[in-house]
């Protein structure tokens, strides 16, 4: 699955370099997403906060 | 010189203006985070130690970062581009500070070897902060986002060319590097083998 998150910035890259910004950027927006996912999927659940 | 280049600041003859000097600047930003990840890659190969989960979310920051400073050198400032190299440094701050916070109380243990006296996942920390603070210094010149008077220096178009290309292998070094060790499943927690 992390895999695919650099194959999608990946294709984020080859998207800019062939001139189209604005799918680029989609892709990139869509990529950070995916990554905040990620970055919850593998924290612990045993997460506590003291405010 | 020109009213308008008066104006804005540019000197028309040579093409440097504050567009052109922005957009070598936020080259430079890209090429400092593109080498932060070789440099865990020498970590990987040369130290032999295989990236944790986080560490690998780390790097999609970095690259995140890159590709939004790299839009800007590709296509000129935009607030597009900043805003997505904003995104993607909050993101790796908070992918950073989660790593430094499981290590945080003493006795509880480390990722990696540290270097220049500080873990990996700090040092990431403290670049993903710099960065946002120098974006945020770069945003107070109003004139980069101007309609450029003329195509730019050879130097930017040069820059462009070494970013994409630097970005474009490390992007797709990573997807052959971590598929070969995580597969297409989840990435274990505490990897000890990697290729």
């Amino acid at each position: 699955m992390m895999a695919a998150l650099f194959l999608a910035w990946f294709a984020a890259f080859l998207l800019a370099w062939t001139g189209r910004r604005i799918a680029s950027v989609i892709v990139a927006l869509v990529s950070l997403l995916l990554c905040m996912a990620m970055l919850r999927y593998h924290m612990t659940d045993e997460i506590r906060l003291s405010l | 010189m020109t009213d308008q280049a008066a104006t804005h600041g540019t000197t028309a003859s040579s093409g440097w203006d504050t567009r052109a000097v922005v957009q070598v600047f936020n080259g430079l930003g890209a090429l400092t985070v593109f080498g932060v990840v070789f440099g865990a890659y020498g970590f990987q190969f040369i130290l032999l130690e295989p990236p944790c989960p986080l560490c690998l979310l780390i790097r999609l920051g970095m690259i995140g970062v890159g590709f939004g400073l790299a839009l800007n050198v590709l296509f000129g400032p935009r607030p597009l581009h900043y805003g997505l190299a904003l995104l993607a440094a909050m993101f790796g701050a908070l992918a950073s500070l989660r790593q430094v916070m499981m290590h945080i109380v003493p006795g509880t243990g480390s990722y990696g070897d540290p270097a220049f006296g500080m873990h990996l996942y700090t040092w990431a920390f403290i670049v993903f902060v710099t960065i946002t603070l120098a974006i945020a210094v770069v945003l107070f010149f109003r004139d980069q986002f101007d309609e450029p008077v003329g195509p730019p220096p050879a130097a930017v178009r040069w820059m462009a060319i070494i970013v994409m290309a630097c970005g474009i292998f490390l992007a797709g070094a990573n997807v052959i590097t971590t598929l070969l060790e995580c597969g297409v499943g989840a990435c274990p927690d505490d990897p000890t083998t990697f290729l």
